[in-house]
């Protein structure tokens, strides 16, 4: 059941009326918002994952208890040794499924040839997420950020809600826990709101995402396609998977507001960013938070690391020696995180080569621009700051785009190896699956989508702002969104499904 | 909370209208196909004595106006492209709903497929067509039902929404999306009539092309089921069922080899079949491999008159069908009909060639070539040259040159023969060299040099005369040199286009 599909909005339809027909009693809430959490996983996978799920989601509960008894009783060491080890052994399930599934599919067919054969290993739903979820929650009860929960229930509705389980965004116990504690009742206001976060994410993902999807493959499955033509669908690549990833979050988010939910925010007009540091912290604001607060931290404040840092002769160096080490770490797991090949790991050391040296280097770009007379807050600075940025990420999109290192960088060569601009304008470009019409149809929604972003990042608050507008304006712009998604939406036999991308992830 | 609950409904409401204006013009028109149900239910019972389903080569070759002229036998042609045994049972119960005609024809072409949409896009797109056009809603949920039953990978949704199926469309959207209705010609009947001509210039039609090993080929069961309904259906309403196997280029020795056991199939059901694809039955139609047809499977307007003819003609030999030209209630009709039919072929016909070919189909003895043009080589006042240069009352076939003197020069006419057997062709004539050329458009091109100079090359000749012995023909066709027809039965003084061609009275 994917997020664009009709029984997909169905079951939405469904589980909403139901959720807050029950809303008298938070207990008959509480077990609608399972039964529909379980109904999903089931609907999207099968009775291994729901079974996986329980079987983590138990584990953490129990040990959540067990890990509060031991600090409450002041037994540091029992505390610690059993937070370590529940967080390995999720840590090490994560990697086993992620990580070690190839090389078990290589196993497996080799052994296919000789006669044997061994049933395919599952790829439990959702699992990259809540797992980490669950270690930041067994992490937090060691810290005592919060205590451990009691309710089994509220528990198992927090680790499987259905809208973010596949894809995000990450949620830390101690933030939202206590939402799904609490009766939500039905509101106008809330529900208009979510439903206009809803149409805007399927606006995204069906008509920009997937459509720019078609001329991304057609490029790169080119070889002959080389220099500005490749360099310029890695520009559109960059906007497909903002748009397909921020598109899903925005359907989530839309859903679970109407709910009564709020989750934690995940991009924040990520590309007016000005340095690759200000990117990551406006891309995937949830993933960030968690290696933020569980990996980042934890170095930086480190006191063996503290210790070491105090070796270094630079005064300077010596401040910002834990923090890059720390961004290193934190940057080399995102790219690891993200996928199984060297490319991602050659893709995580790229970003954290940027945000690193923009930490080492402060002080000598803060000279270079004094002596150069750059005031780094006038406008043409910050267009070049956000132009330089985003040519950074794109390039080392090529590397998660590619399927292996091998091919990230035949790509990146490819992009060096001619200088082309004519190709972006005398047609080339149409000759990969979009005709002029759908062409234009996606510069125009990337305008759209920028000038979204930019209004964000100015502070203003679009939804509240069309709510203010009178009936016939805001009819006018629900339909005109509506009938986009589903006059210019690519869906239907005749496009084959290009699903969120970050669910593989 | 009153409020709301109109907030909510008005939204409904206005999407709902909004949603089936937009489905108006997300819809297919399947190639005009889609007005064949209204024409049908516009017309008598008398004059749907036949109704026909199948695929693509029977739409290609049946003309329902063609076989009512050679035998009074009226019809309508209800295939569609890419058949399957499903889609034709439903158009039959659809059409049955307006016609209890007394004969159906049908070319039975996926006995051996199951032809269910998962297999190919034109399969699903026919099953698209079938249900868009069903207008009975029992009918098209039941269709609906046994197609998600067969194919596991279709689902109701997209299927009851054209808006949502057709959604694609919106960069081919064009005035015809927006016009309520496609004009029908009232000669059409349902039928394709296309005109253009495929080439094979390797391909000659031997007996030994239908040369075959029996073929062990099994029927599917899904569509033998769904065939068995539709002949079922047809007994039950007294339609006697009639298996017409057209012609066809492509793989003939294939499907001479599974004619044994359709022929088997169609003994068992009762169901009589004409078989046109053999050697023999298109040497007796005259068929010619190279022009007749449009591909290397379906016949085009000169084929299709031809087999038209022929099977009108077998069907009045072997049954008992109602000769209609002397109805008085639809007569009248359907000779018009045929007149304009006649009409717009001769008038949509490529080359002189072509005109030639379909004249002839329609009878005519002679044809002439009139021009005027605004070119250097002027060539009116044919009559009067030809009279002048004593060729008056002996036009025969051939070319006949004429040079008007633009340039100074005496004028001049020369005749040579045409060699009809010849591809290309070079004469050299008094005036220059004629070269006549056949290009892979299948057009003839002409160049003629005078004097060393070029005077036009590649362009029709406008003032080539292809005429057998008028002075014994009953009908004389007269087109212009865009090959318009000017007169189907005389010759007449022509002020069209500003130009003055003086053109003989012919009684």
């Amino acid at each position: 059941m994917e997020i664009k599909s009709l029984s997909y909005i169905l079951f939405l339809l469904v589980t909403i009326i139901i959720y807050f027909a029950s809303c008298r009693k938070q207990s008959a809430q509480r077990l609608v918002l399972i039964i529909a959490n379980v109904s999903f996983i089931l609907f999207v996978s099968d009775v291994r994952s729901l079974f996986i799920i329980f079987f983590l989601v138990t584990l953490a509960y129990f040990m959540g208890i067990i890990i509060e008894k031991a600090v409450k009783e002041k037994n540091k060491k029992k505390s610690k040794v059993l937070m370590w080890i529940t967080v390995i052994f999720f840590i090490s399930f994560l990697c086993y499924f992620k990580y070690f599934k190839e090389s078990f599919e290589i196993l497996r067919e080799a052994f296919a040839n000789n006669g044997f054969e061994i049933s395919s290993l599952l790829t439990p739903i959702g699992l990259s997420y809540y797992s980490l979820s669950l270690v930041a929650y067994i992490i937090d009860i060691y810290h005592k950020k919060h205590p451990a929960e009691r309710n089994y229930l509220d528990f198992l509705s927090f680790v499987t809600f259905f809208p973010a389980i596949v894809e995000g965004p990450f949620g830390l116990y101690r933030s939202i826990g206590k939402q799904f504690k609490e009766v939500h009742y039905y509101d106008w206001d809330r529900m208009v709101s979510g439903l206009q976060r809803i149409l805007w994410g399927y606006f995204k993902k069906v008509v920009i995402a997937d459509r720019i999807g078609i001329i991304v493959l057609g490029v790169l499955g080119d070889e002959n396609a080389v220099g500005l033509l490749v360099f310029w669908i890695m520009v559109l690549y960059s906007f497909q998977i903002y748009t397909d990833f921020s598109g899903g979050i925005d359907v989530i988010m839309g859903v679970s507001e109407i709910m009564g939910f709020k989750l934690s925010e995940n991009f924040n007009a990520p590309f007016m960013a000005k340095s690759v540091t200000e990117f990551w912290q406006r891309w995937h604001m949830s993933f960030g938070e968690v290696m933020e607060k569980y990996i980042y931290f934890p170095i930086v404040l480190n006191k063996s690391v503290i210790k070491f840092s105090k070796k270094i002769k630079s005064k300077y160096f010596q401040t910002v020696f834990s923090a890059t080490i720390a961004s290193v770490i934190v940057f080399v797991l995102v790219g690891i995180w993200h996928g199984t090949g060297w490319n991602y790991v050659v893709y995580g050391c790229y970003q954290a080569f940027f945000v690193s040296s923009a930490v080492l280097l402060g002080p000598l770009y803060k000279k270079a621009k004094t002596a150069l007379k750059i005031d780094d807050t006038c406008i043409s600075w910050q267009i070049f700051a956000t132009v330089r940025t985003f040519v950074i990420l794109v390039f080392g999109r090529m590397l998660t785009r590619a399927k292996d290192l091998e091919q990230g960088i035949s790509l990146i060569k490819r992009t060096l190896s001619a200088w082309n601009p004519h190709v972006i304008f005398d047609g080339t470009v149409l000759r990969y699956g979009l005709d002029y019409k759908n062409y234009y149809l996606v510069i125009c929604c990337i305008i759209l989508v920028m000038i979204v972003d930019v209004l964000h990042y100015r502070g203003m608050k679009i939804r509240e702002t069309i709510m203010k507008q009178d009936v016939v304006f805001r009819y006018a712009l629900y339909f005109a969104a509506l009938f986009s998604i589903i006059i210019f939406g690519i869906y239907g036999s005749q496009y084959s499904a290009a699903s969120f991308i970050y669910q593989g992830f | 909370m009153k409020k709301r609950v109109l907030s909510i409904v008005s939204f409904i409401v206005i999407f709902a209208l909004l949603f089936t204006l937009f489905q108006g013009m997300f819809k297919q028109k399947w190639e005009g196909r889609y007005m064949r149900t209204d024409d049908l239910k516009r017309l008598s019972d008398e004059d749907v004595d036949i109704l026909a389903f199948g695929t693509s080569e029977l739409w290609a070759g049946y003309d329902p106006i063609v076989t009512y002229h050679q035998q009074g036998i009226t019809g309508y042609n209800l295939t569609t492209p890419f058949n399957s045994a499903i889609t034709a049972y439903y158009q039959l119960c659809q059409a049955l709903e307006y016609h209890t005609p007394k004969f159906v024809i049908c070319d039975f072409v996926a006995l051996f497929e199951d032809g269910l949409p998962s297999e190919d896009s034109n399969i699903e797109n026919l099953f698209c067509e079938t249900f868009d056009i069903l207008e009975n809603p029992k009918l098209k949920l039941k269709l609906l039902r046994d197609v998600c039953e067969l194919d596991d990978t279709k689902t109701p949704t997209s299927w009851f929404f054209p808006l949502i199926r057709y959604h694609s469309m919106w960069n081919e959207l064009s005035r015809d999306n927006f016009v309520l209705d496609y004009t029908v010609e009232p000669y059409r009947k349902g039928a394709r009539l296309e005109s253009t001509y495929y080439r094979s210039a390797l391909y000659r039609n031997t007996p030994e092309n239908w040369n075959y090993e029996e073929e062990n080929t099994n029927l599917s069961d899904i569509s033998v089921k769904y065939y068995d309904m539709f002949i079922d259906k047809c007994h039950e309403n007294g339609i006697t069922v009639i298996a017409v196997l057209p012609p066809m280029l492509y793989n003939q020795s294939e499907l001479a080899a599974r004619y044994n056991t359709q022929a088997e199939y169609f003994y068992s059901r009762g169901v009589y079949c004409l078989n046109y694809n053999t050697y023999e039955q298109t040497q007796r139609m005259d068929l010619d491999l190279e022009r007749d047809f449009y591909d290397f499977l379906h016949l085009n307007t000169l084929g299709s008159i031809k087999f038209s003819k022929v099977l009108a003609d077998d069907l009045r030999t072997y049954f008992d069908i109602p000769d209609r030209r002397n109805d008085e209630n639809i007569a009248g009709v359907w000779d018009a009909a045929y007149e304009q039919f006649k009409m717009d072929m001769l008038n949509s016909q490529p080359t002189i060639r072509n005109t030639v070919e379909i004249a002839e189909q329609f009878g005519y003895d002679a044809i002439a070539q009139v021009a005027s043009d605004r070119d250097d080589i002027y060539s009116g006042e044919l009559a009067a040259l030809n009279k002048e240069f004593g060729y008056g009352d002996e036009l025969k076939t051939g070319y006949y040159l004429y040079y008007n003197g633009v340039d100074g020069s005496d004028k001049k006419i020369d005749y040579y023969e045409y060699n009809r057997e010849l591809d290309d062709e070079i004469i050299e004539t008094s005036m220059g060299t004629l070269t006549r050329a056949f290009n892979l458009d299948g057009e003839y091109k002409y160049h003629f040099a005078m004097n060393g100079k070029d005077l036009f090359s590649e362009r029709k000749l406008y003032y080539q005369y292809e005429v057998v012995n008028p002075r014994f023909a009953t009908k004389l066709l007269v087109v212009d040199k865009d090959l318009n027809v000017l007169s189907m039965s005389s010759w007449e003084y022509n002020n069209a286009n500003g130009s003055s061609n003086l053109v003989r009275r012919f009684e």
